[in-house]
């Protein structure tokens, strides 16, 4: 499955950490650092699974928690729109 | 930019008319007001006291008071919520907060209705700290240093504030008495620099005052939820407003401020806060 960023979003680095802003919806959204590499991976067209391969080798954090903590961003995110699913 | 404001007779306030697109909510979750488009300009509506249709194009403010609202109250929430709101709209960056001058420079408390902006002002100004402003603090960057405007003399406090704080027979209209600035509660009449901002916290346990510094992103996130933006649905605004606020946070010390809301405990509020700008005068 590929997860593609909202066209409405914009994002902002604020002190190391990154800042989105939906302009549709008026939400706004923090990432910590696993966070926010996901979310410029997915800018940047990675499909999930690659993005997770790449952050297991780059950080030192078990593929299974990696994975669980990436759903439940990828959930929040498109709870609030700031992301699409797409097949 | 020249904004004009008059008044219509009271009125029963009829239906809006569209759904809106925008609401102000109390610290308690109720609304405070709603916003609607009327065609090209925009309704604001402060539920059960006025409406206020604000011409866009050409920066004009009607009010319509409710059947039991005085002229008074009415001026209040121009001057304090309405005007703000325009103001934001030209490119100036306003928030919900209070501010008062401390050691030379100003504390400024954020949150939305009932959260405390006046009573800490007041009781601040009491204690000789002069307020600037009772709520729509105005923010100005000028050669990398924000200041804060100094605005109208006047606070307004709901009935209780004024009873504790001020021994006043409170005549309280909506639940907000006008207090005038004056010998024991006095006012800066000048700008002046911005040395930190406090997000007023109610917590239902909390025993003793608390102050912790926010994060810059956490920072700027209590900035967005307080801010004063007259049409949510603007995009090109709402970059330019968010990276205002970012550049706000990257310069300023946030803090959260939590304390018992208990007339008697606001000493130790006093307290507390003067010592973190003077831990923070000192680091620098």
């Amino acid at each position: 499955m590929t997860i593609e960023v909202s066209p409405s979003v914009v994002t902002r680095d604020v002190a190391g950490e990154i800042m989105l802003l939906d302009l549709e919806h008026g939400t706004y959204f923090g990432l910590d650092p696993i966070g926010a590499e996901i979310w410029k991976a997915l800018e940047s067209g990675e499909t999930l699974d690659a993005v997770l391969e790449r952050l297991g080798n780059e950080f030192d954090v078990s593929p299974i928690k990696l994975r669980a903590d990436a759903d439940a961003l990828i959930r929040d995110l498109a709870e609030n729109k700031l992301v699409l699913a797409a097949d | 930019m020249t904004y004009t404001f008059q008044q219509r007779p009271p009125l029963p306030l009829g239906p809006l008319p569209c759904p809106p697109y925008d609401r102000w909510l109390s610290i308690e979750g109720d609304d405070l007001a709603l916003f609607c488009r009327n065609g090209s300009d925009l309704l604001v509506r402060f539920l059960e006291i006025a409406d206020f249709a604000i011409g866009v194009s050409d920066r004009s403010v009607i009010a319509t008071p409710g059947p039991d609202t005085t002229a008074e109250t009415v001026e209040e929430l121009y001057f304090n919520q309405v005007l703000p709101l325009l103001m934001s709209y030209d490119g100036e960056l306003l928030i919900h907060a209070s501010g008062v001058a401390i050691l030379g420079e100003v504390a400024a408390f954020i949150g939305p209705s009932g959260a405390g902006k006046s009573t800490l002002a007041t009781a601040f100004a009491l204690a000789g700290y002069p307020f600037l402003t009772d709520d729509g603090l105005i923010l100005d960057f000028d050669e990398g240093q924000f200041s804060v405007s100094s605005r109208r003399p006047f606070l307004r406090l709901r009935s209780d504030s004024a009873e504790a704080l001020l021994q006043m027979e409170s005549f309280a209209e909506y639940g907000k008495e006008r207090v005038s600035a004056g010998d024991k509660i006095p006012h800066l009449g000048e700008p002046a620099p911005l040395a930190a901002l406090f997000v007023l916290e109610r917590s239902d346990k909390i025993a003793e005052v608390s102050i912790s510094r926010l994060s810059t992103p956490q920072a700027v996130s209590a900035f967005m939820q307080h801010s004063f933006l007259l049409d949510v649905e603007d995009r090109g605004r709402i970059e330019r407003h968010f990276d205002r606020l970012i550049e706000l946070a990257n310069h300023i010390p946030c803090f959260r401020l939590d304390y018992p809301r208990d007339f008697a405990r606001l000493p130790g509020v006093i307290e507390a806060v003067t010592e973190t700008l003077r831990g923070k005068k000192d680091s620098e």
